[in-house]
């Protein structure tokens, strides 16, 4: 037996519309510690990990260890069904093999119940372990949304470097070349408005923008973007939410080839 | 023939020199070599040693390139160099009609045959050697012989145009043949000689192979079998390696042979390496038969195809302007007398034959029998000589074969796709493949092996390939699929990108390569049945099982103690371990079987 209610629904709203893009079908475990998500983009390129603890919901119930298998974008219709105040709750029986979204509007007036198909999904967990970035940025994440979003117009590829000065996102295209330098800025009114970096050696990598540009589709869900940069490791993207848990993007840079195989 | 005259004089003037030369005593001075050497037609350098002979005869050996049919049965075409007191000997096996034409004169008969011919590639490999930029003799082609005379070289690599075929092209520079009648001449004087010689017939060759290639070979001797397969070979494989390094790089005659210099070959000194480089480069022969069978009789269709590239720095374009009676003073003067009849019908069915797209070598070279059984038939000598003059000069460059083999299929011009295709062993496939970003590209991609004429046919291709290559629904620019079509193996799996130059050198890693896979199951779980209605869990470790169809529901596992767990009979219960339990058994008894749990490993949290 899974009972899940969630006061703030929009939430579970955003994270769709954050993730679905990415990942089109999905294994959601829940335990008693939470409800989580880990899966990869088709060309094993990216990968998204969602975790909102229990502590976050307003009942949390979860007999035992389940994994249900959604279609993220047939989740997804049926939430855009909850209005941005409903309370939802994710409700599934054990052996079931549908899972009921039921959305309660803030007054009690209206209960709505949509019940889901589930799916039999394979799928590959990693174990990512916790490392040591060379460099983290946190930065706002409407700032890196719009900076994703200008470069994609220019070029293919974002080389993120990290320096002493800022953190500098550069790209290269056909028509020019374009250059963001972000410095750090810690004096400013409200917190969600600094750009912190915390460096401990400069690091430089290439990714695509095009997997950039999905991962800001999460930046309703926080103010704060946080940027994890190690240069033998994947890039982390880790959008906060609030009190609950996070969801973070992994992204795998681009290598350079081989003189070889170049000529 | 006064202009004639005139050039025999400047010839003549030689002779001091050739005389110089020949004090040399351990010198073979071939015709070859003279050739060469003084930037005259090899049937010039010819006629000089006839000359030379003629003055002074007499403390000196020759050799002769003898050809013809053979008397003995099954008939073969043959090819001999002989020496002179052996002419009238060996003319004995030769059918009545057979050329005799110099090659060579040396103050002594060399016991060593390469002795003939070393010489020669010494020669060949110091003007491949030379600069680019510096003219000789070889670096234009000038005295190859091929009959497409369209061809047009500059020699700093300019392009010349890279537009699709336009009308006829007089323009074109290179070498045409003019008709004359000097192997008549030729074959006359040296039938006159006779001279004394010392030692016996240096080469009788037989095999199939040679035979193929004699056959298209005649007054012009026999070392050039030798010799000019051999370099062509050698042209072609540095074409081929010219393909695959620098696949980008414009298909400039003159760095091929540039590369052909600085990788030389062994030449080929003996019997045994000659053979096979005799019978790799008789196919390309063969198509050359038909590619002069073609242009003779594609007159007056007047095909012209004109090679150019919309990819960058090609420099040569065919202009088929067939009109073989071109007088071009450069030129060397091989070509036949008058037109052969009898040859150019043949050619047409073969060549009608030929459009099939794809085309076997045995055939080709059944045709070529085919070819050379009606020149027999013939048995007019002067005529069948004239077809293989024609053939001979191809022989030294087999590589433009290649190049020229499209035209006899020029009938069909429209279809450029049919017209390349005529290539044996290489087709043209539409791939489809997902590229770095994830996008579905489609090209035209030449498939299969020969990639001699790669570039060529890439070439030729071009506009053929690139109007397919658009055709998929991605809109590449046909740049792209140019360029992936010129360099296939290399450029193949990268795209051009926005990113340009940036992203060309990077490759998107894989997120798998950074994260482990977790192996282990990370939940079990499994039900019993218990008729009793108890089971009992024991574990290794302390753990908290959920159960269903239990009272409990959740129950605590101490790893001192079997817990009884009351249930309904005959009921299936799932016990699951929490995810407290980590990494240890965890054991589930009803009644005598146990079930043992991998119990779960813990998850990233």
């Amino acid at each position: 037996m899974l009972e899940l209610r969630l006061v703030q629904g929009s939430l579970l709203k955003k994270v769709l519309e954050a993730i679905r893009e990415l990942v089109t079908d999905a294994n959601f475990d829940c335990s008693a510690t939470g409800f989580s998500l880990q899966a990869m983009d088709s060309s094993h390129v990216a990968l998204v990990a969602l975790l909102l603890r229990s502590e976050g919901f307003e009942h949390y119930r979860c007999d035992r260890n389940m994994s249900m298998g959604m279609n993220l974008q047939n989740m997804a219709k049926m939430l855009r069904c909850a209005g941005n105040d409903d309370i939802i709750t994710i409700k599934a029986d054990d052996g079931s093999d549908t899972v009921t979204f039921m959305f309660e509007s803030p007054n009690q007036d209206k209960i709505a119940d949509f019940e889901m198909k589930l799916m039999d999904i394979d799928s590959e967990h990693l174990g990512i372990p916790d490392s040591e970035y060379q460099a983290i940025v946190r930065m706002p994440s409407a700032e890196f949304l719009r900076i994703c979003k200008d470069l994609s117009t220019i070029g293919d590829t974002v080389i993120i470097s990290v320096t002493k000065e800022g953190v500098k996102f550069s790209t290269a295209g056909d028509i020019g070349t374009a250059n963001i330098v972000c410095r750090q800025n810690k004096t400013v009114d409200k917190p969600e408005d600094a750009t912190i970096i915390e460096m401990q050696e400069p690091v430089s990598l290439t990714f695509a923008l095009r997997y950039m540009n999905s991962f800001t589709k999460a930046s309703p869900l926080s103010d704060q973007v946080t940027i994890s940069l190690s240069s033998e490791l994947p890039v982390v993207v880790e959008y906060k939410i609030a009190e609950m848990g996070y969801i973070r993007f992994y992204l795998a840079p681009k290598i350079e080839e081989d003189e070889d195989m170049k000529s | 023939m006064a202009p004639a005259a005139a050039a025999d004089q400047a010839l003549l003037d030689l002779i001091p020199q050739i005389h110089a030369l020949f004090a040399d005593p351990l010198r073979v001075i071939s015709y070859k070599w003279l050739s060469r050497n003084f930037s005259v037609s090899s049937n010039d350098a010819k006629r000089l040693l006839q000359e030379f002979v003629n003055k002074h005869g007499s403390d000196l050996k020759v050799i002769y390139s003898m050809s013809g049919w053979l008397k003995s049965n099954p008939t073969n075409y043959c090819v001999k160099l002989i020496s002179g007191h052996k002419l009238e000997e060996a003319r004995q096996e030769f059918k009545d009609s057979c050329s005799v034409q110099m090659y060579s004169i040396q103050a002594c008969l060399p016991k060593d045959t390469a002795v003939l011919w070393n010489p020669e590639f010494v020669q060949a490999e110091e003007l491949f050697n030379q600069p680019f930029d510096e003219e000789n003799c070889l670096r234009d082609n000038r005295f190859c012989g091929v009959l497409n005379s369209c061809v047009k070289r500059t020699a700093n690599g300019k392009l010349v145009s890279s537009l699709p075929p336009k009308p006829i092209n007089n323009v074109a520079a290179a070498a045409q043949p003019k008709p004359s009648s000097a192997p008549k001449e030729q074959s006359a004087k040296g039938l006159q000689q006779g001279l004394p010689g010392s030692s016996s017939p240096k080469k009788v060759m037989t095999s199939k192979a040679e035979k193929d290639n004699s056959s298209i070979l005649d007054k012009t001797a026999n070392a050039p079998v030798v010799k000019e397969p051999s370099i062509a070979l050698q042209a072609n494989k540095n074409k081929a390696q010219n393909g695959k390094a620098q696949p980008s790089n414009g298909g400039s005659l003159a760095t091929m042979w540039g590369r052909a210099s600085a990788k030389p070959k062994t030449p080929a000194t003996t019997n045994s390496t000659v053979v096979p480089s005799v019978a790799v480069t008789a196919d390309a022969q063969i198509c050359a038969t038909e590619v002069a069978d073609a242009d003779s009789s594609d007159d007056e269709q007047g095909v012209h195809y004109k090679r150019g590239s919309s990819a960058n720095n090609r420099k040569r374009r065919a202009v088929f302007d067939l009109s073989d009676d071109d007088e071009d003073d450069n030129v060397v003067v091989i070509a036949s007398p008058e037109p052969p009849e009898q040859c150019t019908t043949n050619p047409v069915t073969e060549a009608a034959q030929e459009s099939k797209p794809k085309q076997e070598n045995l055939e080709n070279k059944q045709e070529v029998e085919k070819d050379m059984d009606g020149c027999i038939e013939m048995t007019n000598s002067p005529q069948c000589k004239s077809k293989s003059g024609n053939i001979v000069n191809h022989s030294g460059v087999t590589l433009k074969q290649k190049n020229t083999d499209p035209p006899t299929n020029g009938n069909k011009k429209d279809h450029a796709a049919e017209t390349t295709s005529s290539s044996p062993k290489r087709k043209k496939v539409l791939k489809t493949r997902i590229d770095e970003r994830g996008r579905e590209v489609t090209e035209v991609v030449w498939e299969g092996e020969g990639s001699a004429g790669d570039k060529a046919e890439k070439n030729v291709s071009d506009t053929g390939a690139a109007s397919r290559a658009t055709l998929p629904s991605k809109p590449q620019p046909v740049g792209n699929t140019d360029k992936s079509n010129a360099s296939s193996k290399t450029a193949g799996n990268k795209k051009p990108t926005k990113a340009g130059t940036k992203q060309a050198g990077t490759k998107q890693g894989n997120i798998m390569s950074f994260f482990k896979k977790v192996s282990v199951q990370t939940r079990t779980r499994a039900f019993v049945t218990s008729p009793c209605g108890q089971i009992q869990v024991w574990a290794l470790q302390p753990s908290t099982i959920y159960c269903t169809n239990t009272l409990a529901g959740v129950a605590f596992v101490s790893d001192t103690h079997v817990l009884f767990i009351t249930c309904r009979c005959n009921r299936q219960v799932y016990i699951h371990p929490s995810r407290t339990t980590t990494g240890q058994p965890l054991y589930v008894e009803c009644l005598s079987s146990t079930i043992l749990f991998c119990s779960t490993t813990s998850k990233a949290e």
